[in-house]
């Protein structure tokens, strides 16, 4: 049975940005299973997480205007 | 050939197929989606959070010059974003509309929806509670999704500091958000 290291602060965030490493992952799942209280701090992280992750993704799959187009179209087919 | 073309940085926009014209172009149009999320999640009203992207990719247009080509593109339209943001929203030449819940998106199709919506408003409106420098982070990390390495870059600071932000405004919002339920009820 591995014996739950400390992980940091900055490793959990990594962990709630899904940027943490396998490695990483099983040792904070492992230290947050031997801290109830920490585990479920950072639950609710995690819902927060995917709330902020949800908003505005509508707005991505809106066709962009045409007056933002538009500027793009300034910029000079030859330049110096 | 670009054999030793460590003096050509100036003028590499010119040359090659990724620096030509379209393909500026297509880079810049893949990056206004994003842009426009983070305005309009930032000021809310769509038309004015276009307002400030419109500013940006104009800006973004007439320096095309002094964006580095092999560097992180998306990081440098989000410094040119901010910057309008900085000078106009802040500014308070427009008011913010911050207040109010969007009736835009009003067309209700079920019941689920409409609770999943209210609760991102409830987000959203806890987000705008934050303190600026931890809004910054909250709205480039885990909604735009950029790394942390952008991040640094586009707010320059270190990255030690973007994760230390960052965990200080999650626990911010968190802490809003709780408050925000207890306080609701019955509304």
């Amino acid at each position: 049975m591995a014996r739950p290291e400390m992980v940091s602060e900055e490793d959990i965030q990594e962990y709630i940005d899904g940027r943490a490493s396998p490695a990483l992952r099983a040792q904070v799942d492992a230290f947050l299973a031997a801290n109830p209280k920490r585990q479920a701090e950072v639950q609710a992280l995690l819902r927060q997480q995917e709330a902020l992750r949800r908003l505005g993704t509508e707005i991505l799959a809106e066709p962009i205007p045409d007056r933002l187009q538009e500027i793009l179209r300034r910029i000079p087919d030859k330049r110096r | 050939m670009v054999s030793g073309s460590t003096s050509d940085v100036s003028v590499s926009l010119d040359v090659g197929g990724e620096t030509a014209p379209d393909d500026v172009r297509r880079r810049l149009t893949e990056e206004i989606p994003r842009l426009r999320r983070y305005a309009r999640v930032l000021v809310r009203d769509p038309a004015y959070a276009d307002d400030l992207v419109q500013d940006c990719l104009t800006r973004a247009v007439a320096r095309l010059d002094s964006y580095e080509p092999g560097t992180n593109l998306r990081a440098w339209l989000f410094v040119i974003l901010r910057n309008v943001v900085i000078n106009d929203y802040h500014r308070g030449r427009r008011g913010p509309a911050l207040t109010e819940l969007s009736e835009a998106h009003a067309s209700v199709s079920t019941a689920a929806d409409q609770e999943q919506r209210l609760m991102l408003d409830e987000v959203r409106q806890a987000v705008e509670k934050l303190p600026e420098e931890q809004r910054d982070i909250i709205l480039l990390v885990p909604v735009e999704g950029l790394a942390y390495e952008e991040v640094a870059q586009i707010l320059d600071i270190p990255i030690g500091t973007v994760r230390s932000r960052l965990s200080r405004a999650r626990t911010a919002l968190r802490d809003l958000l709780a408050r925000g339920s207890a306080g609701e009820r019955g509304n």
